[in-house]
């Protein structure tokens, strides 16, 4: 796509770094080389904001439990809410059962709001925007999903369960709802990594795909393309609030899915 | 004209690529662009018929969005994999 | 693979990393966050619920205090009417006996007065008729010039008296 436009003030190649900077810099900023074997575990960019996430997470949360008074002040509501919030909004969606996994799914609302609002700091990397940080995370939860049916149920019994019962031609049709179950089973978390990240990036993208406008077609644009940015810029908040939800409440409701496998 | 003439002279797997980018994210939009209307005017409707209930169903209705909103996403990421990276 | 980055899937550092992270995360918010929160909503809630419960039972106290204290205003004021009430009627019966008795006293007063001036009537006419019978004998035994017998004499008089009896009453009526 080496293409020189007429009416370009850079190339479209330039303009395609300009928009992707982000993510084309990110691997080789702020390096640190590591390696276990043949295993690239170098430190970069997308780690160290990743480490940054973690820790303001557990700070958030940490300061908010320490220090505990009976007349708590604001800050203390707001961690209270949100363990509050955990507790009733994300725990027991299909049964009681499903409590006991609030905080891990809690733990993630908190860890991904965290990860998506850095990600909106200028000149930061937004980690949640990275396909191999979400499919990770919906693998562990896959894992978790597995191992709570098979742990409840026993793995006979929950592999049995992926069948609904009373099918006409038991024989032909049982095997193919099995299979049916067992592609739904994969997809779950390969949805649930691809929507935080699609969001995520998409977003990010659009913001600079309106700023490199004006780049492209001269300074002129930006009348129209940074009211446009900020505006998208304010859905990103909204939106990062909201995928952060959401992948907590789908882990939530696949691992609780799970542990309630026979009724269903 | 020269933005086409490029184009002609460019090798064609470049414009089949572009048009498949334009392909892939716009018809990626159309099912999440009914879904949506279709969840809001139904929201709009229960919250009408059942003002009460408001609350739930607002938080139920930001969840259908986020998970509707995600297909369109996906089509553009498959446009984005087009035209960034294969 | 992907020089963009934007389509970063075997990304070996990031995903050993964030397996790590979130691991030590997640220990750390078990440990540490998750219990105090728990602990402290539990002990608010149960400090909420004494309070409520407390609040309840003074609530009802207060009622029923107040329901008491209602009653006695009730019964102060009933008693108030009642003592008014009699306090009105033994006035009006005080009054109407006081009443009652000066106007017997003044009956009595005005009979006895009547009485007396009777009376006095009666005595004065009895010492008129007397002196007018000696005035009336001496004067027709002079003129006559002898004593007649004690009867002819009473008749005479008192005929003559009645006939001044007759004269002044009918003067007195007269008047």
């Amino acid at each position: 796509m080496a293409l020189k436009l007429a009416l370009a003030e850079v190339s479209q190649e330039e303009l395609r770094h300009e928009i992707l900077h982000t993510w084309e810099t990110a691997k080789t900023t702020w390096v640190v080389p590591l390696q276990i074997g043949p295993i690239d575990i170098s430190i970069n960019k997308i780690i160290w904001f990743l480490w940054i996430g973690a820790a303001l997470t557990f700070l958030i949360l940490f300061i908010g439990s320490r220090a505990l008074k009976n007349r708590p002040g604001a800050y203390q509501v707001i961690v209270e809410d949100l363990y509050g919030f955990g507790r009733n909004f994300l725990g027991g969606q299909v049964g009681p059962e499903g409590m006991k996994w609030f905080p891990y799914t809690l733990s993630i609302f908190v860890f991904l709001l965290t990860l998506n609002l850095i990600g909106l700091i200028p000149s930061s990397y937004p980690v949640t925007s990275n396909i191999s940080f979400t499919m990770t995370l919906a693998f562990l939860t896959f894992i978790l999903t597995q191992y709570m049916g098979i742990k409840k149920h026993g793995a006979g019994k929950y592999f049995k369960s992926w069948t609904p019962p009373g099918l006409p031609a038991k024989f032909i049709m049982s095997p193919v709802m099995w299979f049916l179950h067992l592609i739904q089973e994969f997809s779950k978390p390969l949805t649930l990594g691809l929507r935080l990240y699609a969001n995520i990036l998409a977003g990010h993208l659009i913001i600079f795909v309106f700023l490199g406008l004006i780049l492209y077609f001269g300074s002129f644009l930006a009348i129209v393309s940074v009211p446009a940015a900020v505006v998208f810029y304010a859905f990103e908040i909204f939106v990062a609030v909201l995928q952060a939800y959401i992948f907590a409440i789908l882990t939530q409701v696949y691992i609780e899915l799970a542990i309630y496998a026979d009724e269903h | 004209m020269e933005p086409v003439l490029a184009l002609l002279q460019a090798d064609p797997t470049e414009g089949l690529k572009l048009l498949g980018v334009g392909v892939a994210a716009g018809a990626a939009v159309i099912g999440p662009g009914a879904g949506m209307g279709y969840l809001i005017g139904q929201t709009i409707a229960s919250i009408h018929r059942q003002p009460e209930a408001f609350e739930q169903t607002r938080t139920l209705m930001f969840l259908g969005i986020g998970l509707v909103e995600a297909f369109a996403l996906y089509g553009l990421v498959f446009a984005l994999l087009l035209a960034f990276v294969l | 693979m992907d020089p963009t980055g934007i389509f970063d899937l075997p990304n070996t550092s990031l995903i050993f990393w964030e397996v790590i992270t979130f691991a030590i995360l997640l220990a750390l918010l078990y440990y540490f966050v998750y219990p105090p929160l728990k602990n402290q909503i539990r002990q608010r809630q149960q400090s909420i619920e004494q309070a409520i419960d407390e609040a309840e039972k003074t609530r009802k106290e207060a009622r029923e205090l107040l329901q008491e204290y209602r009653q006695q205003i009730q019964e102060a004021r009933e008693e108030a009417r009642e003592i008014r009430e009699e306090a009105r009627q033994q006035g009006q019966a005080q009054r109407e006996r006081a009443k009652k008795e000066a106007r017997e006293e003044a009956d009595r007063i005005i009979k006895r007065a009547q009485e007396e001036i009777q009376r006095e009537r009666e005595s004065a006419l009895r010492e008129v008729r007397q002196e007018v019978a000696g005035m009336v004998m001496q004067a027709s035994e002079q003129i006559i010039g002898r004593s007649l017998d004690r009867d002819e004499h009473e008749r005479l008089i008192s005929r003559s008296l009645d006939e001044l009896e007759a004269e002044v009453a009918g003067s007195g009526s007269g008047r």
